[in-house]
């Protein structure tokens, strides 16, 4: 239990440290630079990175919710 | 009836309507009491169920910050102030991590206040007590300055004319003001049902309407992808949003948000662990989902419709060299916040006629839900703070359980008093120092989250003592005015070079928070054989 709690607690903050935090320099394009990638999937790029690591957030709160917090 | 920009007379019948339920909800909150206890002044006798529950604590999380500040900033900032929406689940979390341990122990214990669990778990009954009290003023007066700023903004934008924003300003904080003072927290929480449902609803019919004015979700973000660069990436047009900043803002906000004292009395007020439990789930769903596909979305085509630069490129900025917003947005570097009311009132009408009047009036109404909710809790918790804290503590103990409840209603008036003069003070000077919604909300969620490690010491590690829960709350709180805009007003260029690179380095609350828990610990270690 300690061990998933742990787990769960690392991937949470994982999530909002890539998502809303310095993991942002990995895909953050140069806006100087005009050959940048701003889009992906058409959406800016740095939108679409902070919805999926809304979704890691959002799933490690539903894992919580139905195992840990009883 | 005047007539008001571009929607009619709908507002004012919708608007009406509205505050005539609000004060409905009052009149019913007073009838449905049982008795004049405190218990059930400030708590609606700890049997909040969690349909009440969540929509009361999403209500009073979300005020006129997510309504109008956040589009605000997005207007200003560009895509990257869409990633504070991160925020939003880390609150979640705080809901059932220490909200369900702060339940626990205040029912067990009959606590009203935070500074009633505090105080008894440090063992300091006068010196923790009024600290905590103080934070809590710290917080919810700029909070309640907020909402009630917002109400002008609002008033100002609909109805243009002499005074609009002081009407506002003063119809929003008396109609609050009633509610709270005639049924307590049972009718503050009935209205942030009402209320609570109007943001989520407004929220994302907000965020609807924008794409929809741009031409459906293809033709939105392909006009995104046109934008400046700088709005497509961190840290944002004006430089501000850099990954640190973000970072530090997202993690401590929300759980300063969640430890302020108004949604503490929350967590006493619940009935069980499964109402917080779910509650945690609802807010980390709904809400997240509010801040990215709602009100976001309406900054980004702000920037489209309104744009920030010339037709050379270049941006619009004033004699400080801030940018400024689009003329038809707003003439001042404070005036982002109103670009949701300015897309609504412009383009909703335009596109659907009277039903689009009709729809922009109930979005419109939802920015005053946002503002009315917050306040209502802040004002209610407020009072609880200054009766039960200081009035019932240390001035007159012997008071009789109503005369409390009456001086918690003329506190309520007093602040709501002070916080519309200092609206209206700041609105008339030549630099309006209340700036933007965002910037002055980080800056009262940066005090409240200074009881963070007091909290997370008493529900989780215990091994703090009493002098260094004071000696850091101290340092936190210095650290947080020395990093305020109010600094530089007093001491003028002392120490600018030094406070102004650390403002760029990580989130005040967070500077304050390091040297809190740095001092919290060192002086505890050295004060624990004593205690």
């Amino acid at each position: 239990m300690n061990n998933t709690r742990n787990l769960l607690i690392f991937l949470f903050l994982l999530a909002t440290f890539m998502g809303a935090g310095p993991g942002l320099h990995l895909i953050n394009p140069d806006p100087l630079d005009p050959d940048a990638d701003f889009l992906a999937f058409g959406l800016p790029v740095i939108y679409v990175w902070g919805l999926f690591w809304y979704v890691v957030q959002f799933a490690v709160i539903l894992y919580a919710y139905k195992y840990l917090w009883r | 009836m005047p007539e008001t920009t571009g929607l009619g007379s709908t507002p004012y019948i919708v608007l009406g309507l509205y505050l005539l339920l609000l004060l409905f909800f009052g009149i019913q909150g007073y009838r449905r009491r049982q008795g004049e206890s405190e218990e059930d002044y400030y708590l609606a006798g700890r049997s909040q169920g969690w349909v009440v529950s969540a929509l009361t604590i999403m209500a009073t999380f979300f005020s006129s910050f997510a309504l109008l500040g956040a589009p605000g900033m997005v207007y200003r900032d560009g895509v990257v102030f869409a990633l504070f929406s991160l925020n939003v689940p880390v609150a979640g979390v705080a809901i059932y991590l220490l909200g369900d341990r702060i339940r626990k122990i205040g029912r067990q214990h009959g606590y009203i206040t935070p500074a009633d669990m505090i105080s008894a778990h440090y063992q300091s009954r006068v010196g923790l007590r009024l600290l905590v009290a103080f934070v809590g003023l710290l917080y919810a007066v700029p909070y309640v300055v907020m909402q009630i700023q917002a109400g002008g903004i609002l008033s100002q934008q609909l109805f243009p004319g002499t005074d609009a924003f002081e009407i506002g300003a003063g119809l929003l904080a008396l109609v609050t003001m009633l509610y709270i003072m005639t049924g307590g927290m049972r009718s503050v929480a009935w209205t942030d049902v009402v209320q609570g449902g109007l943001l989520v609803g407004g929220m994302l019919l907000a965020g609807i309407t924008a794409v929809w004015v741009l031409g459906g979700p293809v033709n939105f973000f392909a006009e995104v992808a046109k934008l400046p660069t700088r709005s497509l990436s961190a840290p944002g047009t004006s430089g501000r949003w850099t990954p640190e900043i973000l970072f530090t803002a997202s993690l401590f906000a929300s759980l300063g948000s969640m430890i302020q004292p108004a949604q503490w009395m929350r967590f006493y007020a619940a009935r069980s662990s499964e109402v917080l439990r779910r509650s945690a789930l609802i807010f980390a769903a709904v809400l997240t989902l509010c801040f990215f596909f709602g009100v976001m979305l309406v900054g980004l085509g702000g920037q489209v419709l309104y744009p920030l630069t010339d037709g050379t490129g270049a941006y619009l900025i004033d004699t400080a060299g801030k940018i400024l917003p689009h003329p038809s947005v707003g003439q001042t570097a404070g005036e982002f916040d109103q670009i949701l009311v300015v897309v609504l009132k412009n383009h909703l009408p335009e596109l659907l006629g009277s039903l689009g009047a009709v729809l922009a009036a109930l979005i419109l109404v939802a920015i005053m839900a946002a503002a009315m909710s917050t306040a209502d809790s802040n004002l209610h918790a407020l009072s609880a703070l200054l009766t039960h804290d200081i009035y019932d503590q240390f001035i007159r103990p012997q008071a009789s359980q109503r005369e409390k409840n009456w001086v918690g209603r003329l506190i309520i008036t007093a602040v709501t008093c002070l916080a519309l003069f200092l609206v209206i003070l700041a609105r008339r000077s030549e630099s309006n120092p209340l700036g933007m919604i965002v910037v002055l909300g980080l800056l009262a969620i940066a005090f409240s989250t200074q009881l963070l490690p007091l909290t997370v010491d008493m529900l989780y590690l215990r091994r703090g003592t009493r002098q260094g829960a004071i000696a850091g709350l101290c340092v936190g709180v210095t650290t947080i005015f020395f990093l305020s805009p109010f600094f530089p007003m007093l001491a003028g260029e002392a120490l600018k070079d030094v406070l102004g690179s650390m403002k760029t380095m990580i989130d005040t609350g967070a500077w304050g928070l390091c040297f809190n828990v740095l001092t919290f610990a060192v002086v505890s270690y050295f004060t624990r054989e004593q205690t």
